[in-house]
């Protein structure tokens, strides 16, 4: 339980901090900045992993549930919705095909089309 | 005390929507293609149109769910870290790749919203589709979009990626797993 408090309040405390630093200009948000000084901080060894690692384990197992509330927020958008359903699947549609396409010619022609690497995990987690 | 009354409060709402999200996960674990959030909140929009509760009501308790997604943006970083560590050679190649991937999601969600003469809005909520949620959000934010609208197109490409992505890279004869 402890473990899982420390963790929170150091993640909470870099998050507020990343949205200190976009409030006094920095053109990047705060949860991204947040990201970054945090990466930054377990690559030079201030931050340890284990300090953080069941909080963030929390945080990202359960992210489904902070999407819960804006996706219900799309029960005040039918008008819009119905109205641009067809440029938001178009769009969606169009761009899905062409960043698939993308990245998988770019992967076999960069990342050497030799024997199969089945181990490979840098998964775009959605 | 009303039902007006118990919904507009935080904590109602925030157990609601936790209670509903289990519910759904414990669905899912039995029926694997029924997707998690779309059952999480089917009954809470029920629930708010039955009682003739605006949005803005439940959202009170809502906005503090919602506002956890920048620490967990912020968490990222541990999957991040531990993955870098394993791909460190190709790091330079695979940066690459994510940046002409990231640039032509971007620019071709938004050029085909703006083709269609999509409103402004729309074009800046589809822009940042690509990327995972929680940053989608922000970025959307930071644009002017629409949150709503960029999560809905998130879990759309979600599905759209997780059922037809494999088998579509087939089709062009890409193997490599970290293509996905």
């Amino acid at each position: 339980m402890f473990e899982l408090v420390r963790g929170l309040a150091i993640v909470v405390a870099i998050f507020l901090s990343g949205n200190w630093l976009h409030a006094h200009g920095v053109p990047i948000p705060g949860g991204v900045l947040g990201l970054l000084l945090f990466y930054g901080a377990m690559l030079t060894g201030v931050l340890k992993l284990r300090w953080v690692e069941r909080a963030a384990a929390l945080l990202l197992r359960h992210m489904v549930l902070l999407f819960v509330p804006l996706t219900v927020g799309l029960m005040d958008m039918g008008g819009i919705l119905s109205r641009q359903a067809f440029a938001i699947l178009a769009s969606l549609l169009v761009s899905f095909l062409a960043v698939l396409l993308t990245t998988g010619l770019l992967a076999r022609w960069l990342l050497h089309p030799g024997p199969e690497n089945s181990e490979g995990n840098a998964q775009g987690a959605q | 005390m009303s039902a007006s009354a118990v919904i507009a409060h935080p904590v109602f709402s925030i157990g609601l929507t936790v209670a509903c999200y289990a519910g759904a996960l414990e669905l899912h674990r039995r029926r694997r293609w029924i997707p998690t959030i779309v059952v999480a909140c089917l009954p809470i929009v029920v629930l708010l149109l039955l009682v003739h509760e605006p949005y803005a009501i439940y959202n009170r308790g809502g906005n503090f769910l919602t506002w956890w997604l920048g620490p967990a943006t912020v968490a990222l970083a541990v999957p991040m870290y531990r993955n870098g560590l394993a791909l460190r050679s190709s790091l330079p190649r695979l940066a690459l790749i994510v940046f002409i991937a990231a640039t032509v999601g971007m620019l071709t969600a938004g050029g085909t919203a703006w083709l269609l003469g999509a409103p402004r809005t729309i074009i800046l909520s589809a822009v940042p589709k690509s990327v995972t949620t929680p940053i989608a959000i922000e970025v959307c934010r930071q644009l002017g979009g629409i949150p709503q609208i960029t999560i809905a197109m998130v879990i759309l490409a979600g599905v759209l990626g997780a059922s037809f992505g494999p088998f579509l890279l087939g089709l062009v004869g890409v193997r490599e797993n970290r293509a996905v």
